[in-house]
């Protein structure tokens, strides 16, 4: 203990005299145990938010520290100049019960870029249960967040102080609820589910910043919205109804934001949308996520478009592997591998800014494995896992 | 098209219902059970399947439901095929307990025709396998926590619960000291999980697994009364979890395969003893951190290679068994679908296929000379699939 303490003492010193030993540190957010039901997905061995050393070399994760414990921050984002966390309690028992269940919420921190220590500055209604998704708004003005329960998109102010005030606007869509399967959903796929309402599972800004996207997993929609700015409200500029019962996911941008990736949870497979004055044309066809000849359940999570644009990944759930993507010139993505995860239920995928490594964060195998990028874009397990409780999110700190 | 259709035609027309393919295989799945639903939110099964296996590529297909069960989760082939054996894994049986069921085989169709059920002398029965005398069946109930031993009559059906072995002792953990780093080992008390029991190669021997209380015990079975007696218990590391173990061909090397700490250990077996040689090994990749449990151990048919099944990090581990009978772990092959509830090789040795219970699909392998399962590209949809057995 006495050598650790030393060691520690030296790294501390390291950390005053500008950390030379790791070219990144990164946030990792957990599934943390969920008192109010412990058969719930949003559940799990994690105590909040954890800092991560990044080997520049290896890209392997080292001395974890947790720096926030709070209730399932499972997906959170840094505002642009790192001086600010938002992040998600993907939660159901927020609140008082308004009849329609209690909600979820989103807490902000004051990042110290330093030490990378976490100070908690506020925590707020959420607008629904099961928040699962938050960004910054291109303004830098509004936290974005979608929740999964309670079906509905937010929008909260962010002060000057950087903490948040009470959602300026909860936009929940309505319409008849969803009993559909996708017809090309893989063979043995297990039924969508009866009944299903709206499920926001993203929200985020386009690249120009004029617009925002959502998507419904529920009900099988891709909103676009603008956001005003002085009133913080979505208004609705395109709504694009994806296949019914594909459960419209995680989308990501081609970087001149004029292709727009989408992959479906349901189906596992991935559309590309070309993208114009706020609305969204299919191109091609969609193609699976999954290996020829894949049968069985799917249930794809995160999607990711490569620094360059050149490549996508997106995540398998039930084959446990990551699906990489070509870009054509046409801006089309064509499968290229799969390549397991090397831990169960990945629930996203993260590039480092170099665009050197890619992690997997495998929910369920408490794990996140590295992988290095080759050059035709397909990642190869370096064969470094961390171990961490639960992991959701990963998000680097510069 | 044409040309396929004609083969199979004419290997009808000589003889045998099945000639087109070598084999046929029951499968066994997770159902739902109407008495605990929350309980089955995750099966998707509906019982016991029928499936033809291609002799050229090892592919299942064509899956039959033979027979709509609960949670038939392990079966077992009399050594005649005329009957199977199914638990129904489940804990709403009776007074809260778990259930056998026994099937008469048609031969030529592969249909099952339920016999009766049982009472399987605990909650959650997880392994169910046949006394060499053909007169007992052998059950392990996981949540029970116990082992029995029922009469098998003589049109096949299952007579009286001739004994339930029910070991006392301390509750334990899910906790060992040398589990991965970063594994979340249960700290929830618990008493013994009876999670299998298998007559010995001698058949002098029935061997269970308490993987709740880390001990693995031999009995002798007296063949009149379908009574055990123990002669011998072995611990275990504590919290290591014994759960499936493996016999080398002559019967003198047993491979305990244990589930909470990830590892394998070898034991010498003679006059109804285990010793432990040499230490144990991990059936994880170098440097794996985070949560994994083992579940299915195998051994090939010349005692040459084990193959353990990783559930999280969903790969399956081969072992080379060294001539001392020691062993290395060669590779992890992708299972290509989540949780591996359990492998099986076809009676040729040329195939091994996971059961991949929260993907819904069976994957085949191809054995090669190294031992090494290769994925061969083919998958099969099954709801929540749990054990294959093959019928000749």
């Amino acid at each position: 203990m006495k050598f650790l303490r030393t060691t520690a003492a030296v790294a501390a010193l390291a950390v005053l005299f500008g950390t030379p030993a790791y070219a990144a540190r990164a946030y990792i957010g957990t599934y943390t145990h969920n008192e109010a039901d412990p058969h719930a997905y949003a559940n799990g061995r994690g105590e909040g938010i954890y800092l991560a050393n990044v080997d520049d070399v290896t890209g392997a994760l080292s001395g974890l520290k947790l720096v926030a414990k709070d209730r399932s921050p499972a997906w959170f984002v840094l505002s642009a100049d790192h001086k600010f966390l938002y992040t998600v309690n993907e939660v159901d028992s927020y609140g008082q019960d308004n009849g329609q269940g209690k909600s979820g919420s989103v807490t902000a921190y004051a990042v110290d870029s330093k030490s990378g220590a976490l100070k908690k500055l506020n925590t707020v209604d959420s607008g629904g249960a099961g928040p699962c998704y938050i960004s910054i708004h291109a303004s830098g003005k509004f936290v974005l967040a979608a929740n999964y329960i309670g079906g509905s998109f937010s929008v909260f102010p962010i002060k000057a102080d950087g903490s948040l005030g009470a959602a300026s606007d909860v936009v929940k869509p309505g319409g008849p609820t969803n009993s559909a399967s996708a017809v090309d959903a893989p063979p043995g796929q297990a039924p969508a589910g009866l009944n299903r309402p709206t499920h926001g599972h993203m929200i985020a800004s386009d690249p120009s910043g004029q617009y925002v996207v959502g998507d419904d997993a529920g009900r099988d929609r891709i909103f676009v919205w603008r956001l005003n700015t002085g009133t913080g409200k979505l208004q609705e500029v395109s709504v694009t109804h994806a296949l019914a019962g594909s459960a419209p996911r995680h989308f990501g941008f081609s970087p001149d934001g004029k292709t727009l990736y989408q992959i479906g949870e349901y189906n596992a497979r991935l559309t590309t949308y070309g993208f114009a004055n706020g609305k969204l044309t299919q191109k091609g066809q969609s193609i699976s996520a999954l290996p020829d000849g894949y049968q069985g359940s799917g249930s794809a999570s995160r999607l990711l478009v490569s620094p360059s644009g050149r490549h996508v990944y997106s995540a398998n759930r039930t084959h446990n592997s990551i699906a990489t993507y070509a870009v054509g010139a046409d801006g089309i993505a064509t499968k290229l591998a799969n390549t397991p995860t090397e831990g169960e239920h990945p629930r996203s995928l993260t590039i480092d800014p170099s665009g050197k490594f890619l992690y997997s964060l495998n929910l369920r195998a408490d794990s996140i494995a590295t992988f290095r990028l080759q050059p035709d874009g397909v990642p190869r397990f370096t064969g470094k896992f961390l171990a961490v409780g639960a992991p959701a999110v990963m998000v680097f700190l510069p | 098209m044409k040309f396929l259709t004609t083969v199979a035609a004419a290997a009808l027309i000589l003889g045998s219902a099945n000639a087109a393919f070598a084999a046929r295989a029951y499968i066994g799945t997770y159902t739902a059970d109407p008495a605990e639903p929350r309980s089955g939110n995750n099966n998707h099964g509906e019982g016991i399947y029928l499936v033809n296996i291609d002799d050229a590529t090892g592919a299942p297909s064509n899956p039959k439901l033979v027979a709509k069960d609960l949670s038939p989760s392990w079966i077992t082939l009399s050594a005649d095929h005329k009957f199977l054996y199914a638990v129904n894994e489940i804990a709403s049986y009776g007074n809260k307990s778990g259930s056998i069921t026994a099937y008469a085989v048609d031969s030529g169709s592969g249909a099952l025709k339920k016999l009766n059920t049982v009472d399987s002398g605990g909650p959650i029965p997880c392994y169910v396998s046949i006394h060499p005398s053909g007169k007992f069946l052998l059950v392990a109930n996981y949540t029970g926590g116990t082992f029995s031993v029922t009469r098998i009559k003589a049109d096949g059906s299952l007579g009286e619960t001739t004994d339930v072995v029910k070991p006392g002792g301390p509750m334990s953990v899910y906790n060992a000291t040398d589990k991965p780093k970063g594994m979340f080992g249960s700290m929830e008390p618990h008493g013994s999980r009876g999670h299998m029991i298998l007559p010995d190669p001698s058949g002098q021997y029935v061997i269970g697994a308490d993987a709740g209380r880390d001990q693995i015990f031999v009995w002798k079975l007296d063949a009149n009364t379908g009574k055990l007696t123990e002669a011998s218990v072995t611990k275990s590391l504590a919290g290591a979890a014994p759960r499936h173990f493996a016999f080398s061909p002559d019967g003198k090397t047993l491979y305990q395969q244990q589930e909470q700490d990830s590892r394998l250990q070898v034991y010498g077996f003679a006059g109804g003893k285990l010793t432990a040689k040499g230490a144990s090994i991990s059936t994880l990749p170098a440097g794996f951190e985070g949560s994994n449990t083992t579940s299915e151990l195998l051994i090939d048919k010349a005692g040459k290679y084990l193959y353990g099944a990783n559930r999280n990090h969903d790969s399956i581990a081969t072992m080379a068994v060294g001539a001392n009978g020691s062993v290395k772990l060669m590779a992890n092959t992708h299972t290509e679908g989540t949780i591996p509830r359990s492998l099986t090789i076809d009676p040729t040795g040329k195939f091994l296929y996971s059961l991949n219970q929260s993907a819904s699909n069976v994957t085949t392998f191809r054995l090669g000379a190294d031992g090494v399962p290769k994925f061969t590209g083919k998958f099969l949809a099954l709801g929540s699939p749990a054990v294959m057995v093959f019928l000749p």
